[in-house]
């Protein structure tokens, strides 16, 4: 049973989409024993190395990448297929000159060389999407980030569509989600493209992450919750036209979004900076599930996530791209090409400022972290590796 | 050769101890070199390399990794010895030029003094930090007060001792500092740093300790937070100039300042800012390596001699410079490029990932080149 599927069986009947993973298209993992009663997805990752923003170079990659993992034909044929990109909160910035595209955001041609693949194997629409702090909701909030709709479109035979999910957007209201065995959020409350979809993909940055440890493919979800109810532009009521970022409801949880949801239990506590993000990653993977995850590899920063953490961060080139059907399992692989142990311990690096996020995941049964037991093909991993400098030990007031 | 050359010439570094040669961080070797188009040999590291080849002046070299791994090498590329330390090496090391010790730093802040015969610990010293204990900053080995100078992201540069690990003393490094000092022969020693409401400072402090601020570029718009201090000052000791680059916004400034004057000589406005330290060539050109892919060369007065970009789109380690002005540099794309006196390069091999950390020259001229590839490529001096 596809998303769509799923949905469609509900949707007459209630806006409560409540998610069991199990009916979720499961072919993207294989459950295998774990400790006890437990059983784990798994799913095989792939690394490929990848110098150049080059168009020709990137999707060759990726589409070796995609053929050993059994191909995504049967994934996205006739399907409507949703990018979620991380994208970040503005594209007037840079870090130290050098564009968004090359530190902190996917590159465009990443994005499009994952878009002409998926229409080659015949997705019927591909939209691209993220939460982007500007007025417009279609492509024109996407420029600055060097996305431009007709680009893409030349190589898409006109299938792409970007979507700004700041708010409901062009739908009527919200998809109320459900989040199975929520930790912090019982439901999320988001813009209908996330939901009414066949296939979820996540298009991902590699970057360290001050609050997380890392950002990868789980971590993108963070964009999802819209503005317009968990924004830190909100006063009163929910608005529309709120553009703000989600640092009071979803980072420091010093006040609640204006969601349906009365179970909403993100806490501001003294001294740990990381509690709730981790969390709130695997409640919105929980409730989210990805079929794809794709990393841009090729160009990011180190150290932080964002040109908003100051000097702290730098620029670093460890020229991979990675992809993997389970978003733990793919995350777990990109923090070990990192030079971490994605099994390690809360508060020790790369996740020194809170819980191990991937490891929260497993708890809950989303997918194998132990880098061990996942399996790996391309690149070798002792020779992917190229070590980030790690993240910034920082204490919350 | 004229006399300030024929100068010159004696204080190049022919023994490369720390990241830029010597203490005056020139990057200068002290002879021509020609290097044929493929490595002699190939030295293979665990993890990915991030600071330049130091040597012993014999026929040892050291190589440092991401993974925490520090190795002694002969001049065959065969391994004599590997020690693992705490955590991931970022920071170029130092070599003890008399004493047979290296000075490694790493991100986890622990300094190790190691028996460089056999790589055992002499001692170890963690860097007191209430925040973040990481030593990006290279090393350099300041012999009038003997003792090691770096700076780790505690905010503090320290001098600490070099037979026992005990700090003598220490000074304000600014935020996130990344920047080596450099020193000049009377040991006096130079860093930058950037200071929130003040903006970037070039620093002396003297070998009893005592600080003064020499320069000050006031805060730019986006603050001393958001300014990366990352490019070590370069002394030019015969010409008595000290060259450093200030990141300003988006931009840069490289300064020329006169240690006889005490004032700035000449500065040149840059549209982008440079991560990479300069790099001393030629007849006292100044070359710097932007975060455009670029690479500029200055002439003494401070006029531009010529560009010449290397196809990437940023560069961020610092190249080698000969005698003859020939400029030897790894890409964040992977490509080796030799730039001519002139200006005219050309790409001599591509690794399989990116460069990240500058050249460096054996004794004999070898040059090494460290990629994150977890190689170091090692071509000889045929000339």
């Amino acid at each position: 049973m596809t998303r769509r599927d799923f949905l469609k069986g509900v949707v007459a009947a209630s806006t409560v989409f409540p998610v069991v993973a199990a009916q979720m298209d499961n072919k993207q993992s294989e459950l295998f024993p774990s400790s006890g009663s437990q059983w784990i997805k798994r799913s095989p990752v792939g690394i490929a190395i990848c110098k150049r923003y080059d168009f020709r170079e990137v999707k060759k990659s990726l589409r070796m990448l995609f053929d050993r993992l059994g191909g995504i034909k049967n994934l996205v044929r006739n399907k409507r297929v949703t990018v979620k990109v991380n994208l970040v909160n503005t594209s007037q910035e840079d870090v130290y000159g050098i564009p968004l595209w090359l530190t902190v955001t996917v590159h465009p041609v990443v994005a499009k060389a994952l878009g002409a693949l998926l229409v080659e194997n015949g997705a019927r629409e591909v939209i691209f999407c993220d939460q982007l702090p500007f007025k417009p909701l279609n492509h024109q909030a996407f420029v600055g980030y060097g996305f431009d709709i007709s680009d893409f479109n030349k190589v898409m035979n006109g299938k792409a569509k970007f979507v700004n999910t700041r708010n409901k957007g062009e739908y009527k209201d919200y998809a109320w989600v459900k989040v199975p065995d929520g930790e912090l959020a019982t439901a999320w409350e988001v813009n209908r493209v996330y939901w009414d979809t066949d296939v979820l993909i996540s298009l991902a940055k590699l970057k360290n992450h001050v609050s997380a440890g890392i950002t990868a493919g789980m971590k993108n979800l963070f964009g999802i919750p819209p503005s317009s109810l968990y924004g830190d532009d909100l006063e009163n009521e929910p608005n529309e036209d709120a553009v703000g970022y989600r640092n009071q409801t979803m980072h420091n949880c010093i006040r609640k979004p204006f969601t349906s949801s009365e179970s909403f239990t993100g806490k501001s506590i003294r001294g740990e900076h990381g509690y709730n993000v981790p969390r709130f990653i695997v409640d919105l993977a929980s409730a989210f599930p990805i079929d794809l995850v794709v990393i841009d590899g090729i160009s990011v920063i180190q150290t932080a996530e964002g040109w908003w953490n100051g000097s702290m961060v730098s620029v670093t080139r460890p020229c991979v791209l990675i992809a993997g059907r389970n978003p733990v399992c793919t995350d777990s692989v990109a923090a070990a090409v990192m030079g971490f142990d994605p099994d390690t311990p809360d508060k020790t690096l790369p996740f020194v400022n809170g819980a191990n996020y991937l490891a929260l995941a497993r708890r809950r049964s989303l997918g194998e972290n132990r880098i061990q037991n996942i399996e790996i093909f391309g690149v070798d991993l002792t020779k992917a590796r190229v070590e980030f400098q790690p993240t910034f030990r920082r204490i919350a007031v | 050769m004229n006399f300030v050359n024929e100068q010159r010439l004696k204080s190049l570094p022919r023994v490369w101890h720390c990241a830029g040669g010597n203490n005056s961080r020139c990057s200068l070797f002290p002879d021509k070199v020609k290097i044929k188009g493929k490595p002699s040999f190939v030295i293979k590291m665990d993890g990915s390399i991030f600071s330049p080849v130091v040597f012993d002046g014999k026929d040892k070299c050291f190589v440092s990794d991401a993974s925490g791994v520090v190795a002694c090498f002969n001049q065959t590329g065969e391994s004599l010895w590997r020690m693992k330390l705490d955590s991931g090496v970022f920071a170029g090391m130092v070599h003890h030029p008399e004493k047979q010790v290296l000075f490694a730093g790493t991100a986890g802040g622990f300094l190790y003094a190691l028996n460089s015969q056999d790589g055992q610990v002499i001692w170890k010293r963690q860097i007191p930090t209430s925040s973040d204990p990481r030593i990006l900053s290279d090393l350099i080995y300041v012999g009038k007060i003997d003792s090691v100078v770096l700076s780790s992201w505690g905010g503090r540069f320290v001098a600490i001792r070099s037979f026992d690990g005990v700090e003598k003393f220490a000074w304000n490094a600014g935020l996130y500092p990344s920047s080596g000092a450099a020193s000049d022969s009377d040991g006096n020693i130079y860093s930058l740093r950037a200071v929130e409401g003040s903006g970037v400072e070039l620093v002396k402090v003297s070998a009893d300790g005592k600080e003064t601020i020499m320069f000050r570029q006031e805060e730019s718009r986006r603050g001393a937070r958001r300014t990366l201090v990352w490019a070590s000052p370069v002394l030019d000791e015969v010409a008595k100039i000290i060259y450093f680059v200030i990141n300003h916004d988006r931009g840069a400034i490289l300064y020329a300042f006169s240690m006889v004057a005490d004032r700035v000589l000449w500065k040149s406005v840059l549209p982008i800012s440079v991560q990479a330290s300069p790099v001393l060539s030629g007849d006292g050109l100044i070359t710097l390596f932007d975060l455009r892919g670029m690479t500029l060369c200055f002439t003494v007065e401070g006029s531009l001699k010529y560009n010449y970009y290397t196809g990437c789109e940023y560069l961020v380690a610092a190249g080698a410079a000969d005698i003859s002005g020939t400029i030897y540099l790894g890409d964040t794309q992977g490509k080796i490029h030799v730039i001519d006196e002139n200006g005219k390069g050309k790409v001599i091999l591509e690794t399989e990932r990116s460069i990240q950390a500058r050249p460096a020259f054996s004794p004999t001229g070898d040059l090494f080149i460290p990629s994150t590839d977890h190689n170091v490529y090692v071509f000889r001096n045929a000339g």
